[in-house]
C-alpha cells in the first residue's frame, strides 16, 4: 500500500498497556486526505473534505488525545517520542452488478481499504487495519436514473463500515512499541508443563532471553520463541506453571529511530495481472496487488514493508506532500557522531532493505461449461508466487538470494442463467485477485519472513529413522533444545496459534550433537539451534536461457528463473542470485558485466519445450540443462559440472463431459515446469552439484 | 593497456574551519560491536546421578557468565584504543560494564556449549552497542577515546566542492576521466559520424545534449592523441578552436568559472547567464569540429569517456562554506579531536587529479606559520550529480581523508561515500543538502571503526618510538595467591641479567615487577619471560610491559 509512503502523525496508542506504555503513549499524526488508489468508482464516492474528516473523526474518537496536529508551526517530532503516521487509503472502489431475469439489477457498492501505520522515520508502513465492505442495493430498469443517487449513499455506508473495522482493528492488535497480553490456557491433557505461554512470538520479534515485565516484582523469561507464541518461566520460580490470565509486557522499541525490525521492499514481477482473453475485464493493477499484499503482510507486525512504488500521479503527489510536512516538524537525529534529517533516515531506509519480495502471476485460467440444463458454470482460477529474497554479500555489494518461492491457487467458481442470473464478470475477477494475493501474504507471513537476529534459529525433526537436519547440520558443541509436539494453543481471541512445543529437559542437563544420541528422542519432536551457516553458503549467480519457441503455458523468465534458483539453491546448499539477463555471449569472447560478490554462475537452458495432444493425453515434453561454471569463464571453456534431463509428462483427461473450455494448458504447463525443475536439481544433488558450488577454484 | 587522467575543474567551496578544543563524547547510536568470549568452569562431581544434570546446568551458566565477561571486556579495549588509560581500573570498569549490560548488549548467541573433560565450556557471541558502551565509561570514569591526542595535534578540516552539474541539470557528471588505450578499434566512421549528427542536433536543442554529444565526440578526438588532450585539461580561452573537441570544452569551463568568479557574492543570477553562455558558444563550435574529427579518425585506437566537472556559480561552488566541512567538523569535534581553523582557498583553481588538489592543499599549510608539522588535515572532496530532470533528485559523491601535514601520513585513507536525496525534495537545494547529509550518514556509521582503528595504530607508533628510549619494563601479576607467585618469573629475568624490583599490594593478590632495561629493551624481556607464561594467563604483553594473571 501506498500509504506507506509517508509520512507523519503521531500516536500512541492504547493498545498497549502496561505501565511503560502509559508512561509513554503513542501519538498519532494524521494524514491530511484519504488516498485515492482507485479512480474507477470515483465519482460515487464522498468528496475528499468529507472523506478526510469523517477519517479524522473517527480516528480520533478511537484514540482520545492521541492526535497530534502540524497545523502548529511549533510542533516537532522527536527522535524520543513514540509517534506514528496513520494513512487511509481506498485501495479498491467498485460497483458491480448482477442482472437478475433480465430486469432487476443487484448492485455491491464495494470498498476494499486501509488504515496504515507508518513510521516517520523510515516511511515504513508498521501495521495495516484492513477490511472489504459492500453495500448491496437493487434497482430495477425501470428506475435506473436513479443510479447515481442510490450508489453515492451505498458507498458512504460502506465507507463508514470499512474505516469502523479498519480503525477497531488497529486499536486492538497495532503494537508498535510495547507488546502487552496476559498469557494463554495451556492445552488439556498437557502433562508437567512448567512455565506459561504467551501470545507473542518470532514474528512479532520476541527473543529468547527476553523478560517480560508482569508488574511489580513479577518477571517472566522467555525460553522458547515460536511463530506465534512463546514459552516462558517465572523468573522467581521457575517450575511454577503460570495458568491462563496473567498479564505481561514487553517493551519492543525503545528508540523510535531505531527500529529492530527488518525492512522489506515489494514489487511486482512479471506480467501484470489480467483476464482471460475475450473476458475484456480490466483486473487489479499490479500495484493494487501490492498494496493489498502489503497490508496483509504488515498485519502480523514484526516488520518493516518500505513503500512501493506509486504510478498514481495524484497518489504521488499527497505523498509527497505528507513526507514534506512531516520533515518539516521532524527534529535532528543524532547519529554516532553527526546528527542528521528524517529524509536521510528514509532514504537510508530505502537503501539495501534487509529483504526483498516479489510477487506476480504465474498462471491464470478461466474455464467455462455448458450444463443439459442450460446454466453456464465458470471456473476461475490464478497462481500467484512470491519470490522471498535476502541480502547477502558486502555492504558496499549487496546481493538479494532467492530464500524461498511461495506459491498460493485461488479458485472460483459461478453459475449462470442467461436471462435469469447475469454475472459481471468483473467482480469475479476482483475477488480472485484480492483473495489470492491475501493469502498468498498471508503464507508469505507465515512461512517465509521472520525477524533477523545474529545466528538464524533452525529446525531439525526427528523421524523414525533419526534426525532430519534439513541442510546444513550444527556443529558438534552448538546447543540444542529439545520440543516434543503436544495440544493446540488458542489464542486470546479464540485463534489457533499451533502446536504447543514443549521443552523436555535433557539428561544431563544440556544438549548437542556429540550427546544427543543418548537421549531418548521421539518421532515427531523437534531439535531447534542457532545457525550462522547461512552467510557462509556460497554465493552463485543463476542465469536463464530458455530457446524459442517459447510455450504460453510457461511461466516468465522472471519467474522460471527464481523458481529454478529456489530448488537448485535448496539442493546445492547455495545462495542463490537471480541474474539479470544478459546480452548473448559468444564462444571466445568473455563476459563484459562481472557481478561483485559472486563466485559461480550457474546456467540453467531450457529448450525443445512443447505440449501435444494425442486422443485423450496431452504430454508436455522438454529438455532442462544445467551448467555451472566460474563467472569470468570463457564459454568455449567446459563448465565445472553440467547436467540435465529430458522431462515428459502426460495429462489424461478425463471422460466426465462436458470439460472446461478452452483446456487448462496452464495449469498442467505450470505443474510440469515445477516437477520438471525439482528433477532437474534433484540430479543436480546426484552429480556433485553441491561440492561443484563450494569448491574454491 | 589502460592509462587515465583526471580533470577536476571548478573547484572550491573553500576551506575552513572552525576551531576548538575539545569535546565530550555524544553518545553513538548505531555503532554495534561484534565479540566473543570463552567460559570454562570445572564441574563438580556429585554422588547421586540423578544431580548431574542441575550440576551441569549451573556450571554451565557459570560458563557463559566467564565468556560474557571476557567478550564484554574485550568490547572496552576496542572502543577504547589507548589501553593504558583503562588497564589500570579495568576491574571497576569492566564491573560497571556488565552491570549495565542489558543496555549494552544488543544481541548474543551461544555458539557452542557442552561439558569436555569435567569442564563446562561455552563459546559466547555478543553484539554490543558500542556507542552505549563509550557513553556509559565516559560518563563514569571520564574515559575518551581520543584523550591521548589532546593537544599533541590539530585536525584541519577543508572541503571542496567539485561542481558537476548542467545548469539544465540533465546531464549527469562523471568526476574521472578515464582514457582506454583499445587496440581492437572499435570505433567506426559510421559510430562516428552518428556521434557527429548527434553533437550537431544537440547544439540546437539544448546545452546539455551538446555536453553530451560532446562526450562522444571526444571519444574520437582524443584517437588524435592524449597529448593534446592534456593541454585542454589545463585549458584556456586561446586555446578554443583549435580543432580539438577536447580543448573546446576546457576553455568554455574555464570561462564559466571566471564569470563565477567574478560575481561570486554580487549577483549569482548574471554568473549563471554567463555560464550558459559559455558553454552555448561552445557547443556550436563543438558541433562541427567534432563533424571533422569523425571522419578524419575513423580507424581510431584510442578511445575513453568522461564528462568535465562544470563550476557552478549558482551555488555552493563558491560559497564560502559547505554541508561536507560542517559535518566533517562536527564529526571529528564530537569524536573529541582539537579541530582548527584555516582558509586554503582554491578557487578558480584546476588539478589534473584529486592527488595533485591534495598535495597542492598540503604544500600550502606547510608554508603556513600557524600550522604544525604533526598536524592534521581532513579534505573531503565532494560533487553533486543531478539524478533527472523530472525531480529534484541529487547524488553526493563525498571523498575523504585526513593526512598528516608533514609528510601525508594517512591518519584515515580516502574513502569515497555516496548518499541520495531521494525524490522528495522540494528545490536543488534541499535535495544536495539531502543527499550530502546522505552521504555523511553513512560515513557515520563507519567513522567510529575507522578512528579507533587509526588511534590504535597512532598509538602503536608512539609506542615503538618510546621503546626505544625505555628505562624500565612493568609487568604486573594479578589473581596472586602467594608470595612466590611471581617468583619463576623475576628468577627467569635475574638469570638472564636484568635487575628487577618487586612491589606487593596490601592484600598480596598484584605482584607489580619493574625491570631496569640498563640499554637492552622491552623485546629482551618479552623473550626471556614468554617460557615462565605457563602457569599465568596473559591479558597484556608487549614491549611495553606485561600485565598477567595466576592461573
Amino acid at each position: 500500500m501506498l500509504r506507506k509512503i509517508c509520512f507523519c502523525y503521531f500516536v500512541l496508542s492504547a493498545v498497549l498497556c502496561g505501565t511503560a506504555v502509559a508512561e509513554t503513549p503513542v501519538r498519532f499524526v494524521l494524514a491530511r486526505q484519504v488516498i485515492m488508489a482507485d479512480h474507477s468508482s470515483f465519482s460515487y464516492l464522498p468528496q475528499d473534505n468529507e472523506l478526510a474528516q469523517t477519517f479524522r473523526a473517527k480516528f480520533e474518537a478511537a484514540f482520545p488525545h492521541q492526535v497530534i496536529s502540524l497545523d502548529n508551526q511549533d510542533q516537532r517530532i522527536s527522535p524520543y517520542e513514540r509517534v506514528i503516521v496513520i494513512i487511509p487509503t481506498i485501495t479498491v472502489a467498485r460497483l458491480t452488478d448482477e442482472l437478475k431475469a433480465g430486469s432487476v439489477h443487484n448492485f455491491d457498492a464495494l470498498i476494499v481499504g486501509d488504515v496504515s501505520a507508518i513510521d516517520p522515520w523510515t516511511n515504513a508502513n508498521l501495521y495495516s487495519g484492513t477490511r472489504m465492505f459492500s453495500s448491496n442495493f437493487q434497482i430495477g430498469n425501470s428506475a435506473i436514473s436513479h443510479l447515481e443517487e442510490t450508489a453515492k449513499v451505498a458507498f458512504k455506508e460502506s465507507v463508514d463500515k470499512w474505516l469502523d473495522a479498519t480503525i477497531d482493528q488497529m486499536r486492538s492488535n497495532f503494537a508498535p512499541f510495547v507488546l502487552d497480553a496476559t498469557t494463554l490456557a495451556i492445552p488439556p491433557k498437557t502433562k508437567q508443563f512448567k512455565g506459561g505461554i504467551w501470545p507473542f512470538g518470532s514474528i512479532r520479534g520476541v527473543k529468547i532471553g527476553q523478560t517480560l515485565n508482569g508488574g511489580p516484582g513479577h518477571y517472566a523469561k522467555v525460553v522458547a520463541s515460536f511463530p506465534k507464541y512463546s514459552l516462558v518461566t517465572d523468573i522467581s520460580n521457575p517450575t511454577r506453571t503460570i495458568p491462563a490470565g496473567e498479564r505481561y509486557s514487553l517493551t519492543l522499541v525503545d528508540k523510535p529511530t531505531d527500529r529492530p525490525e527488518p525492512s522489506v521492499e515489494l514489487s511486482w514481477l512479471g506480467n501484470s495481472p489480467s483476464a482471460q482473453e475475450g473476458d475484456g475485464i480490466q483486473t487489479l493493477s499490479a500495484n493494487a496487488m501490492v498494496n493489498l499484499f502489503d497490508n496483509y503482510l504488515s498485519k502480523g507486525g514484526g516488520i518493516k514493508v518500505l513503500p512501493p512504488h506509486l504510478d498514481d500521479p495524484k497518489a504521488v503527489e499527497q505523498f509527497r506532500k505528507l513526507s514534506q510536512e512531516v520533515s518539516n516538524h521532524s527534529n535532528l537525529v543524532e547519529g554516532n557522531l553527526g546528527t542528521f534529517e528524517r529524509d536521510n533516515f528514509v532514504v537510508k531506509a530505502a537503501t539495501n532493505p534487509d529483504r526483498k519480495i516479489e510477487i506476480g502471476v504465474l498462471e491464470r485460467y478461466h474455464g467455462t461449461k455448458t450444463m443439459p440444463d442450460g446454466t453456464i458454470q465458470n471456473y476461475y482460477r490464478v497462481t500467484l508466487a512470491a519470490s522471498v529474497e535476502e541480502r547477502t554479500g558486502s555492504e558496499e555489494n549487496p546481493l538479494y538470494a532467492v530464500a524461498s518461492v511461495v506459491k498460493h491457487t485461488e479458485e472460483h467458481t459461478t453459475v449462470e442463467a442467461p436471462g435469469i442470473r447475469e454475472l459481471d464478470p468483473s467482480g469475479t475477477y476482483l475477488t480472485l485477485y484480492r483473495n489470492a494475493v491475501i493469502n498468498l501474504a498471508k503464507k508469505v507471513r507465515e512461512t517465509a519472513v521472520s525477524p533477523y537476529q545474529m545466528g538464524a534459529w533452525r529446525e531439525a525433526t526427528v523421524g523414525k529413522t533419526g534426525v532430519d537436519w534439513k541442510g546444513e547440520e550444527p556443529g558438534a558443541f552448538a546447543p540444542l533444545s529439545w520440543f516434543r509436539p503436544g495440544g493446540q494453543i488458542i489464542g486470546n481471541g479464540g485463534e489457533s496459534l499451533g502446536s504447543l512445543y514443549k521443552s523436555i529437559p535433557p539428561s544431563h542437563g544440556y544438549l548437542n550433537k556429540s550427546v544427543v544420541a543418548n537421549e531418548k528422542l521421539e518421532a515427531g519432536d523437534i531439535l531447534r539451534y542457532q545457525s550462522t551457516s547461512q552467510p557462509s553458503l556460497p554465493i552463485v549467480g543463476l542465469e536463464l536461457v530458455t530457446n524459442a519457441p517459447i510455450p504460453s503455458w510457461l511461466p516468465g523468465n522472471p519467474w522460471l528463473q527464481r523458481l529454478a534458483g529456489d530448488v537448485i539453491g535448496k539442493s546445492g546448499s547455495a545462495q542463490i542470485i537471480p541474474l539479470q539477463e544478459r546480452e548473448t555471449v559468444f564462444p571466445g569472447v568473455q563476459r563484459e558485466t562481472v557481478f561483485p560478490g559472486v563466485q559461480k554462475i550457474s546456467i540453467v537452458k531450457v529448450s525443445a519445450l512443447r505440449s501435444t495432444r494425442e486422443g485423450q493425453t496431452i504430454t508436455f515434453t522438454g529438455q532442462w540443462r544445467c551448467q555451472v561454471r566460474l563467472q569470468e569463464s570463457d564459454p568455449a571453456v567446459p563448465p565445472l559440472l553440467q547436467f540435465g534431463i529430458q522431462s515428459d509428462s502426460p495429462v489424461t483427461l478425463k471422460n466426465s463431459s462436458p470439460l472446461l473450455q478452452p483446456l487448462d494448458t496452464g495449469g498442467w504447463g505450470l505443474n510440469y515446469t515445477l516437477n520438471a525443475l525439482k528433477a532437474l536439481a534433484d540430479v543436480g544433488t546426484g552429480n556433485g552439484i553441491k561440492p561443484a558450488f563450494s569448491t574454491v577454484n | 593497456m589502460n592509462y587515465r587522467k583526471h580533470s577536476i575543474h571548478a573547484l572550491l567551496s573553500q576551506t575552513l574551519v572552525a576551531a576548538l578544543g575539545m569535546c565530550f563524547l555524544q553518545p553513538l547510536l548505531s555503532e554495534t560491536i561484534k565479540v566473543s568470549g570463552h567460559g570454562e568452569v570445572p564441574v563438580p562431581t556429585v554422588k547421586r546421578q540423578k544431580d548431574q544434570a542441575a550440576i551441569n546446568q549451573k556450571a554451565l551458566g557459570d560458563a557463559e557468565e566467564v565468556a560474557r565477561q571476557k567478550a564484554i571486556r574485550q568490547a572496552i579495549l576496542q572502543v577504547f584504543p589507548n589501553q593504558d588509560d583503562i588497564q589500570s581500573k579495568l576491574d571497576v570498569v569492566l564491573q560497571t560494564a556488565m552491570d549495565n549490560s542489558a543496555t549494552l548488549i544488543l544481541d548474543k548467541q551461544v555458539e557452542n556449549a557442552g561439558i569436555r573433560d569435567n569442564s563446562a565450556q561455552v563459546d559466547l557471541i555478543v553484539q554490543v552497542d558500542g556507542k552505549a558502551l563509550r557513553t556509559l565509561l565516559e560518563n563514569n570514569f571520564g574515559i575518551s577515546s581520543t584523550a591521548g591526542t589532546e593537544g599533541k595535534f590539530k585536525i584541519y578540516v577543508l572541503s571542496y566542492t567539485l561542481e558537476g552539474m548542467d545548469a539544465n541539470r540533465s546531464q549527469p557528471q562523471v568526476l574521472h576521466e578515464d582514457v582506454m588505450d583499445d587496440q581492437k578499434g572499435v570505433h567506426s566512421s559510421s559510430y562516428a559520424n552518428s556521434a557527429a549528427n548527434a553533437s550537431a542536433h544537440a547544439s540546437s536543442a539544448s546545452l546539455t545534449a551538446a555536453e553530451s554529444s560532446s562526450n562522444k565526440g571526444r571519444e574520437s578526438a582524443n584517437a588524435s592523441g592524449d597529448g593534446q588532450y592534456q593541454s585542454n585539461v589545463s585549458g584556456s580561452a586561446e586555446s578554443r578552436g583549435d580543432g580539438s573537441r577536447q580543448s573546446i570544452s576546457g576553455s568554455a569551463y574555464q570561462s564559466a568559472r571566471v564569470s563565477a568568479s567574478a560575481s561570486a557574492s554580487a549577483n549569482w543570477d548574471k554568473a549563471h547567464s554567463a555560464n550558459v553562455d559559455a558553454r552555448k558558444q561552445q557547443s556550436n563550435s563543438s558541433s562541427s569540429k567534432f563533424a571533422n574529427s569523425g571522419s578524419a579518425y575513423d580507424d581510431t585506437s584510442h578511445y575513453y569517456h568522461r564528462v568535465v566537472d562544470y563550476a557552478d556559480p549558482t551555488k555552493k561552488g563558491a560559497a564560502l562554506s559547505n554541508e561536507v566541512r560542517a559535518e566533517v567538523e562536527g564529526m571529528m569535534t564530537t569524536v573529541g579531536f582539537d579541530v582548527a581553523t584555516l582558509n586554503v582557498s582554491m578557487m578558480s583553481r584546476e588539478f589534473p587529479t584529486e592527488d595533485d588538489l591534495v598535495s597542492a592543499v598540503l604544500n600550502e599549510m606547510r608554508v603556513n606559520p600557524t600550522v604544525s608539522p604533526n598536524d592534521y588535515v581532513a579534505i573531503a572532496l565532494n560533487s553533486f550529480t543531478p539524478v533527472s530532470v523530472e525531480t529534484h533528485q541529487f547524488t553526493s559523491k563525498v571523498t575523504y581523508r585526513i593526512v598528516r601535514i608533514k609528510d601525508g601520513l594517512a591518519l584515515l585513507p580516502a574513502k569515497d561515500i555516496t548518499g541520495d536525496s531521494g525524490e522528495q525534495a522540494p528545490s536543488d537545494d534541499v535535495a544536495r543538502s539531502y543527499a550530502v547529509k546522505s552521504a555523511m550518514l553513512k560515513v557515520d556509521d563507519i567513522l567510529p571503526g575507522e578512528i579507533r582503528q587509526a588511534l590504535q595504530k597512532m598509538h602503536r607508533a608512539e609506542k615503538r618510538e618510546a621503546a626505544a628510549t625505555a628505562t624500565s619494563y612493568v609487568i604486573v601479576v594479578d589473581n596472586a595467591t602467594a608470595l612466590s607467585t611471581s617468583s619463576s618469573i623475576r628468577s627467569a629475568l635475574t638469570a638472564a641479567g636484568f635487575k628487577v624490583e618487586r612491589s606487593i599490594n596490601g592484600t598480596a593478590k598484584v605482584h607489580t615487577l619493574t625491570v631496569a632495561l640498563n640499554g637492552k629493551t622491552g623485546d629482551d624481556v618479552l623473550n626471556t619471560i614468554e617460557e615462565t607464561m605457563d602457569t599465568f594467563e596473559i591479558e597484556t604483553m608487549d614491549n611495553q610491559g606485561a600485565r598477567v594473571k595466576a592461573k
